[in-house]
């Protein structure tokens, strides 16, 4: 072992961390990277049986779970996977914030970390979108609607952007290419910073950092446990191919708070949930600099945030399913 | 003068807001997506401006393809037939409806395919089997269902057992890994 410790300089792990690195509020960073990770795998296989043309997408999927045993047991890892990444990365969010992680000079790791989680909320979207079931095509419609509202940012959704390439293999290619190359290069930027100016700011450090990639290793072992056996009591299911012009299904849980928002403001809603969420973050550093007024009211303000968020997550899962783009309900 | 030009100012922006207002979101419908060039291609479609008109598009990597303009009458709904002109290239397209001012207010995706296939797919497999054309055929206008579908899944002993194995070792290498180890100076690693 210590010949190939050596080769693979495994002293350079010996760096110093704070002992409560290894606490589990510490460990949620590391946690979604563990879940992005079984993504990746997961969706390298699930590329192989997919079909993305417009036309073939929905009957892929349905072969995948009807006809491939372990095609259809990783799409279900996936998509439990997904739903872990999220939750972790929102808990990651909430404890830094509370900890006050983003504050000099940790701006730069809290940005990265706010553009990271824009991604995986990109890559959820997109993912929905690739079933091409019903939920996907009401989601794509939105985006759609939105676009319109976005002016040049909404490009991408509209058929003259790339007229030889229609939408879902565009949404394709952003799902397992643009996003997750993109998501590769924030993640490294962002464990660069945290190498560099280290995993907390507020304890000195006193332990190696072996120890602390020991137990986040264990800890990742147990959740790829919990979402495969997740995956095999619940597997994920499939509507049925989507039909266009009609509103019946709600989004995954993920993006309930902007449906509950579409609820009560309509397409601005939709457009201002998330804006006022990722604004909030982007500002968080220059609002609560130093203690006082100001670091109060963000505090205070985060906390009304997440606090709505939870519970608009909560309204929309619970609310009857609503027409916001003026399409039939199906009833 | 200075208020009257600010005011001035003003009003442009709103007539400018007013202007680049988006239409409402349309809803295009065929009765199948795959046709042929030279069809003629039944189309109906709702939420359109009212009283007003849609001009019908093929975008495509062959370029636009303007296939018709069709009224739309008080309730914003649209039904007439247009003509795929007998040139346009077989392959996938994006059926694009523009209002009078050139804005994209609904598009669906087709595909214009040589005439022997676009008559086939109305058939649906009943197999289930991977085919594009058994979507192209379950896409056609009908009820839309919020229900996840009752699928036959595919099941393997074989690749549940090795789940459960792949779960019982992730479990027993995570328990070790996360036993806390005898403490573990800074000084002692380095």
């Amino acid at each position: 072992m210590k010949p190939l410790a050596e080769r693979l300089a495994f002293e350079a792990l010996a760096y110093p961390v704070p002992a409560r690195a290894s606490r589990v509020d510490f460990m949620l960073g590391a946690l979604t990277l563990a879940a992005l990770v079984a993504l990746a795998l997961t969706g390298i296989v699930l590329t192989q049986y997919y079909d993305p043309s417009a036309l073939g997408a929905h009957e892929s999927v349905r072969y995948m779970i009807t006809s491939q045993p372990l095609a259809a047991l990783l799409r279900d890892v996936h998509v439990w996977s997904a739903s872990a990444a999220l939750a972790f990365v929102m808990a990651h969010l909430a404890a830094v914030f509370w900890r006050r992680g983003f504050r000099r000079p940790r701006e730069g790791l809290w940005w990265t970390g706010v553009l990271l989680l824009a991604l995986l909320f990109g890559l959820a979207f997109t993912g929905t979108a690739l079933r091409a079931d019903q939920e996907a095509v009401e989601a794509v419609a939105h985006a759609v609607a939105g676009s319109r509202f976005a002016g040049p940012l909404g490009a991408l959704f509209r058929a003259d952007f790339t007229p030889s390439v229609s939408l879902l293999p565009r949404l394709y290619a952003m799902h397992v290419s643009v996003l997750p190359l993109a998501l590769l290069a924030l993640l490294a930027l962002h464990l660069w910073l945290i190498r560099h100016l280290g995993v907390s700011a507020a304890v000195t450090p006193s332990a190696p950092f072996h120890t602390h990639l020991r137990r986040i290793t264990g800890a990742a072992f147990v959740l790829v446990a919990a979402v495969t056996a997740a995956a095999l009591t619940w597997p994920a299911g499939l509507l049925a191919a989507g039909l266009d012009g009609f509103e019946i299904t709600k989004p995954s849980w993920p993006f309930l708070w902007i449906y509950a928002a579409e609820n009560l403001f309509g397409m601005t809603g939709m457009l201002l949930a998330p804006a006022v969420l990722f604004g909030f973050l982007g500002i968080v550093p220059f609002t609560d600099r130093t203690d006082g007024r100001w670091a109060r009211l963000t505090r205070a303000a985060g906390v009304v945030l997440f606090v709505l968020m939870i519970g608009a997550i909560v309204y929309a899962a619970v609310a009857p399913a609503q027409s916001h783009l003026g399409m039939d309900m199906g009833g | 003068m200075h208020i009257s030009m600010v005011g001035l100012l003003a009003a442009q922006t709103l007539l400018l807001a007013a202007s680049t207002l988006p239409h409402p979101q349309g809803v295009l419908e065929l009765r199948s997506r795959t046709f042929a060039a030279g069809d003629s291609l039944l189309v109906r479609g709702r939420n359109f401006e009212q009283d007003d008109a849609i001009t019908l598009v093929l975008v495509g990597a062959a370029g636009r393809v303007e296939i018709g303009t069709l009224p739309t009458d008080s309730a914003g709904a649209v039904k007439g037939t247009v003509l795929v002109p007998a040139t346009v290239r077989v392959g996938p397209y994006r059926l694009v409806a523009e209002a009078v001012d050139g804005d994209e207010v609904a598009s669906l995706d087709v595909v214009v395919s040589a005439a022997a296939v676009a008559g086939a797919n109305t058939v649906s497999t009943p197999t289930g089997a991977h085919d594009p054309a058994a979507h192209a055929s379950m896409s056609m206008p009908g009820a839309p269902s919020d229900e996840p579908l009752a699928l036959d899944r595919a099941r393997s002993g074989a690749v549940t057992a090795a789940a459960i194995l792949f779960i019982v070792v992730c479990l027993a290498t995570g328990a070790v890994l996360l036993r806390r180890p005898r403490a573990h100076s800074l000084e002692e690693s380095t």
